[in-house]
């Protein structure tokens, strides 16, 4: 297996747990002086307090993401960004895709050939107008101790970091990890299951796929199997209104039968009809 | 998998009641890292209703690998085994390739693959409770299970990696604990300087005699202070890698330091009480 360039996932994590060790310090202003003030001194403090360290990279295959984003672009990929994001990782393995570490160092050479500014990685995913700058510029001269953590976790989270949210953050918080795996499980699905590539990217719109996504990776990972969610996949195509309606009880439900019942050997048409069954008994 | 769970049919499990004691299921997995293939051995032990459906084809044993990292779960399912009557014993033997580099969660078990009626008789393998009762087992029914395999024991040096910097000068350690590492990854990482390695790499022994033996038993020592105090600052001590969890039980048995009381911990302690030390199997290729 060709080994990538990536961040050492232990010293990812300490630099993200050391940022996060105290709301409001020093060491957090910092951070969001270095993101506010720019390319070059962002990487100078990156340098500083990560890069320079001995053995933090591992090095390897280097993969660069060839692509100038806007800021809301690198917020929320429409579908041909997608597409640019998918391209780009063709060939590289599943485990890399799904290490804080690999997508830590990808932020850093998209940062390094200005394919994002700094202050992109501040910005509020739930605010209209909240840019990375106007969030930054908030926070730092905010004496709210609070609103200067959200700050960094917020940047800790756009580069891949685990700290905040574990490594579960590649699949669920981080853009471009969630463009990216979104399309990694409709390509598989696809070749699974009688659904379409694109009927499977629209059933895992945004909302779907943050609610399998979220399952996943918690103690319900055992939708993850491959005839499991293509049961799943198949009824959310027929059934779409039940996503917010009862999709939580349903995944609640087959993960109760799986104790005794191997659901992960039946056919995705079989556990479909199973799932209608509890669907049916649920309302 | 939960005990609360309460069947129409009997299931071959660890203390389930069901069977009778001669009667098991057990499941083993080697893992052969230069070559990334896995071999899962299932064996039934004993003449039981299950040894009928898998000879008729009825049953298969079953193995998930769980990629924790990725969320990737995979499925294979085995139906090839060997009979010996002499023994009475059913193996089979699974050979699968690794996609990751680290281990997988493994759960083995023996599935029926179609509604079966069971008539009890003497060759059930059953207990009395059993006894001429009439039971249904629907499709795709788990009806033995092994417990879920993992590949650390939890002993410290089954945990450690460690690795010498030539650039390091002389006596110069770093640690660094990874809780979150993948299964089969070591989740302990040493660098150190080539003095401090040649030591490492010798055996060390409960009662130093002398200023050597002292001074490697000191080495690691203050390795374990270093990832103790690591562990007993994590906020989230359960969702972590499963050999580290069995290290901090055996943490606890041995030196009664409670990992729940964070201020009381006393990783010092700790790690002067903690034995053996035997690092003989550093990075071996095959574990």
């Amino acid at each position: 297996m060709a080994t990538y360039k990536e961040i050492d996932n232990g010293s990812w994590k300490s630099f993200g747990k050391t940022l996060l060790s105290a709301k409001g310090s020093e060491r957090q202003i910092e951070l969001l002086q270095s993101c506010r003030d720019g390319k070059d001194a962002f990487l100078q403090y990156l340098n500083n307090n990560l890069l320079n360290e001995k053995n933090v990279i591992a090095t390897g295959k280097g993969i660069f993401l060839d692509h100038k984003f806007t800021e809301a672009e690198f917020r929320f990929p429409p579908i041909d960004t997608q597409q640019i994001i998918w391209d780009a990782f063709q060939e590289v393995p599943r485990q890399n895709m799904g290490s804080c570490g690999f997508w830590g160092s990808i932020v850093i050479d998209m940062i390094k050939h200005d394919c994002i500014s700094p202050d992109y990685l501040a910005s509020n995913v739930n605010g209209v107008n909240e840019t990375g700058v106007y969030m930054l510029d908030n926070a730092i001269n905010s004496d709210d101790s609070k609103k200067i953590d959200e700050c960094v976790r917020r940047i800790l989270r756009s580069m891949g970091n685990p700290e905040p949210r574990g490594k579960r953050i590649i699949f669920n918080d981080f853009y471009l990890g969630k463009a990216y795996w979104r399309w990694n499980w409709s390509n598989k699905m696809s070749n699974e299951i009688n659904l379409s590539f694109k009927e499977i990217l629209s059933t895992l719109d945004d909302k779907g796929y943050a609610k399998f996504s979220e399952k996943m990776h918690t103690g319900k990972s055992y939708i993850s199997q491959t005839n499991t969610f293509g049961g799943l996949l198949l009824f959310m195509n027929k059934n779409p209104d039940t996503l917010v309606k009862s999709m939580e009880k349903i995944i609640d439900n087959l993960t109760y039968l799986s104790i005794w019942k191997a659901i992960e050997i039946q056919s995705p048409e079989l556990t479909q009809a199973e799932i209608e069954n509890l669907a049916a008994n649920l309302q | 998998m939960s005990n609360e769970l309460i069947l129409s049919f009997p299931v071959l499990k660890q203390d389930s009641g069901d069977f009778l004691d001669s009667i098991s299921y057990t499941a083993i997995a080697t893992q052969y890292q230069n070559d990334r293939k896995l071999v899962i051995t299932h064996t039934l032990k004993g003449e039981s209703f299950i040894v009928e459906l898998l000879k008729n084809q009825k049953a298969g044993f079953s193995v998930t690998l769980f990629y924790k990292d990725n969320a990737e779960r995979q499925n294979f399912i085995c139906n090839d085994w060997n009979y010996d009557e002499d023994t009475q014993e059913i193996v089979a033997e699974q050979n699968i390739d690794i996609d990751f580099s680290y281990a997988p969660e493994i759960t083995p078990c023996i599935v029926v693959t179609g509604d079966e009626k069971i008539i009890v008789n003497e060759r059930s393998g059953l207990t009395d409770f059993w006894k001429n009762e009439e039971f249904d087992i629907p499709t795709f029914s788990r009806i033995a299970y092994h417990l879920k395999l993992q590949f650390t024991s939890g002993d410290v040096s089954s945990l450690l990696n460690v690795q010498c910097d030539k650039e390091y000068q002389d006596g110069s350690i770093k640690t660094k604990v990874m809780e979150t590492a993948g299964e089969g990854d070591q989740p302990i990482k040493i660098i150190c300087a080539q003095d401090v390695y040649d030591e490492l790499k010798k055996q060390v022994i409960d009662l130093p005699y002398d200023a050597q033996t002292a001074m490697r038993k000191a080495i690691i020592t203050q390795v374990l202070c270093h990832i103790y105090a690591h562990m007993s600052n994590l906020e989230d001590k359960k969702d972590i890698h499963s050999g580290l969890l069995k290290h901090m039980k055996e943490v606890f048995d041995k030196t009664g330091e409670n990992w729940e009381d964070e201020s009381n911990f006393n990783a010092s302690f700790a790690a002067t009480r903690i034995t053996p030390y035997a690092i003989s199997a550093l990075n071996k290729e095959n574990r």
